[in-house]
């Protein structure tokens, strides 16, 4: 029996091992019920913003990271209580957001600001990140998060929703190579009664171009639209056929042109993925207190159509 | 080995339990849908809350705030928010008062309670008048709250009496006899690794929590149906289900046999899958789970080396 035990103790000690550089790449983050009730049918959230640290000029474009965004780095202990940054879209374009970043960075002082929340696990954190706990002062523009303002719609009393644009030069990761990543991504869901944990592997591409074929009504939501509809390329294949859901943020151009369309319409698109927590939300319901692993449920912020 | 045998013979029987035991929890769904269940013990609910009073029911389901509530036109809801049905209720009741139209609900409401029957009376007065704090409105909510958990608790009792039912079907249906399966399983290792390697499949992942209403891209939860992008079973698990039960190689052994000696195993077999796969789905997901994590601690680590190594 003693033998035994000695066994599967040294084996489950070797799966541990062998595990941990998978373990490495995933991330936990915890979120309180009451947040994932209020957000999971919105599309931006409004919080006060303390900047820590800011990119003193917005990033270069070409592809990839080289985005044309402008990174800041804070807190925001009341609305949000998670490592987090925000950032501002074609950053080149909005001087008078950018310049507010840039005079409050490192004051202390929380700023109101507000945009489309985002959760993915691009930076994700070693440990859990559990929301609420004390969020320390990160040390860069870019500490290990998975919640983030992005993009950033107003700063204060300045409005940034007209950076919500194809960003001009840029090239975007077609539909076919990002929604194949997002695809492929898996989640675990652990609830109990007052919070939700969501485990996911590390992600990536941020903007994907793609053109969306709507399946059902615009629906209006307090601060924006949401639609569902499956995914083509720029080519008009199919790349997803099953229905994800769109997230447009009111006031946006993108927002104004989807009001107009109905089922069937198509929509040529700029959009970065984020975690459903509407989804997660019916998972956790489904499901008790049971951990589930399962497909990743993410959905689109539109912030960007094009002309065509 | 001997060990290794018994745990997976029972991550078998565990895994065509729970097959079983989804497609009985999709029928039991089809079935309150069809009928309403989750609508007529709602009414009957109501019906108790109101003490029978004549009519009553049928005003309070005419108000325009509980039409809305159902799912079609003239349909009776299967769920009613404890706002609507206070503020429902308390306008149904305000219009037999003698306070004018444009007096407040609250006032309304009072002047209508004095009008009702006595029992009814009585029990909004001790709902109203109790100790507790907040206005009426929220007192008939909790009243309305306070019901419901009973109500609850009905339809659940109900439900596991389908359950049984339902699972004797299925059972019957699929010939899914216990003591035959497992002994499919113990003679058979070819037939116990492809079930154990599915029973991992199905303990691993879950259906992905897709959308199917097109309508509603902000939906409240609707129970999960099957479609056929994701199927109730998949087709491995169909195959599964088809090698270990079924009618199709029972027939000879019926011919075979007299009914003497064929049937009494097969009840006794029956038995034992009906009450196995009526304690649900979520049961033998979970035990399903913890007998994995059993065999992977104790699986030997040639074995495991010997699996990792590309074909």
């Amino acid at each position: 029996m003693k033998n035994r035990l000695r066994i599967a103790i040294t084996l489950a000690l070797q799966l541990s091992l062998a595990l941990a550089p998978a373990a490495s790449h995933a991330g936990t983050v915890v979120l309180k019920r009451a947040f994932v009730e209020k957000y999971k049918n919105r599309a931006t959230a409004d919080i006060e913003f303390i900047i820590d640290h800011a990119h003193k000029k917005p990033n270069p474009i070409s592809s990839d990271g080289q985005d044309g965004d402008l990174h800041s780095s804070g807190r925001a202990p009341n609305e949000v209580g998670l490592p987090m940054v925000a950032e501002v879209m074609n950053a080149k374009s909005q001087t008078a957001g950018v310049n507010l970043i840039r005079q409050n960075e490192g004051k202390n002082q929380p700023i109101p600001l507000s945009g489309a929340w985002r959760i993915w696990f691009e930076h994700p954190s070693a440990t859990d990140q559990i929301q609420g706990q004390p969020v320390p002062v990160p040390k860069d523009t870019n500490p290990a998060h998975v919640f983030e303002v992005h993009p950033i719609t107003q700063l204060q009393t300045t409005s940034v929703l007209s950076a919500f644009q194809s960003i001009p030069g840029y090239q975007a990761y077609d539909a076919g190579t990002a929604f194949s990543s997002y695809e492929s991504m898996t989640v675990t869901v652990r609830a109990n009664s007052s919070a939700i944990g969501i485990k996911a592997p590390k992600a990536g591409y941020n903007y994907a171009e793609f053109v969306m074929e709507l399946q059902g009504p615009p629906q209006q939501v307090a601060d924006g639209v949401l639609v569902l509809a499956t995914v083509l390329d720029t080519e008009g294949s199919t790349v997803v056929g099953q229905l994800r859901r769109m997230v447009f943020v009111a006031g946006t151009e993108p927002a104004t042109k989807v009001k107009g369309l109905k089922k069937g319409d198509r929509l040529h698109v700029l959009g970065i993925p984020r975690v459903n927590l509407e989804r997660i939300a019916y998972l956790a319901s489904q499901n008790g207190q049971n951990p589930v692993t399962t497909k990743l449920p993410y959905e689109m912020i539109i912030v960007g159509a094009f002309p065509d | 080995m001997f060990g290794s045998v018994v745990l997976d013979v029972a991550i078998g029987l565990a895994f065509i339990y729970l097959l079983l035991a989804v497609i009985c929890a999709a029928v039991s769904e089809w079935l309150a849908s069809l009928f309403k269940w989750r609508a007529k013990t709602l009414e009957q609910g109501i019906h108790r809350m109101f003490n029978s009073t004549p009519g009553l029911a049928k005003e309070f389901y005419e108000h325009p705030l509980i039409k809305s509530q159902a799912a079609k036109e003239g349909g009776r809801p299967s769920y009613i928010s404890p706002r609507a049905f206070a503020l429902a209720l308390m306008d149904v009741i305000g219009e037999k008062g003698e306070n004018p139209k444009d007096a407040s609900l609250e006032h309304r409401f009072a002047s209508g309670v004095g009008r009702l029957p006595e029992t009814l009376r009585k029990s909004l007065d001790a709902v109203v008048k109790s100790s507790a704090p907040g206005t009426s409105q929220e007192k008939v909510e909790t009243w309305f709250n306070d019901q419901m958990d009973r109500v609850s608790g009905w339809y659940k009792r109900k439900m596991q009496g389908w359950s049984l039912v339902l699972a004797a079907t299925v059972v019957l249906l699929a010939n899914a006899d216990t003591l035959q399966i497992a002994d499919r399983l113990w003679q058979n290792p070819v037939l116990r690794t492809n079930i154990v390697e599915q029973a991992k499949a199905r303990a691993q992942m879950a259906p992905p929590p897709e959308y199917t209403d097109a309508e509603s891209p902000a939906p409240t939860p609707p129970k999960p149906q099957a479609t056929n992008a994701n199927p109730l079973l998949t087709q491995e698990e169909k195959n599964a289900l088809a090698e270990v039960a079924g009618w199709r190689q029972e027939s000879k052994r019926f011919r075979e046999e007299s009914l003497g000696e064929w049937l009494p195993p097969h009840l006794l077999g029956w038995g034992l899958s009906t009450v196995a796969v009526s304690l649900g789905a979520p049961f033998w997901f979970d035990l399903l789970n913890q007998c994995m994590k059993i065999r992977a601690a104790g699986q030997k680590p040639g074995e495991k080396k010997q699996k990792e190594q590309p074909a």
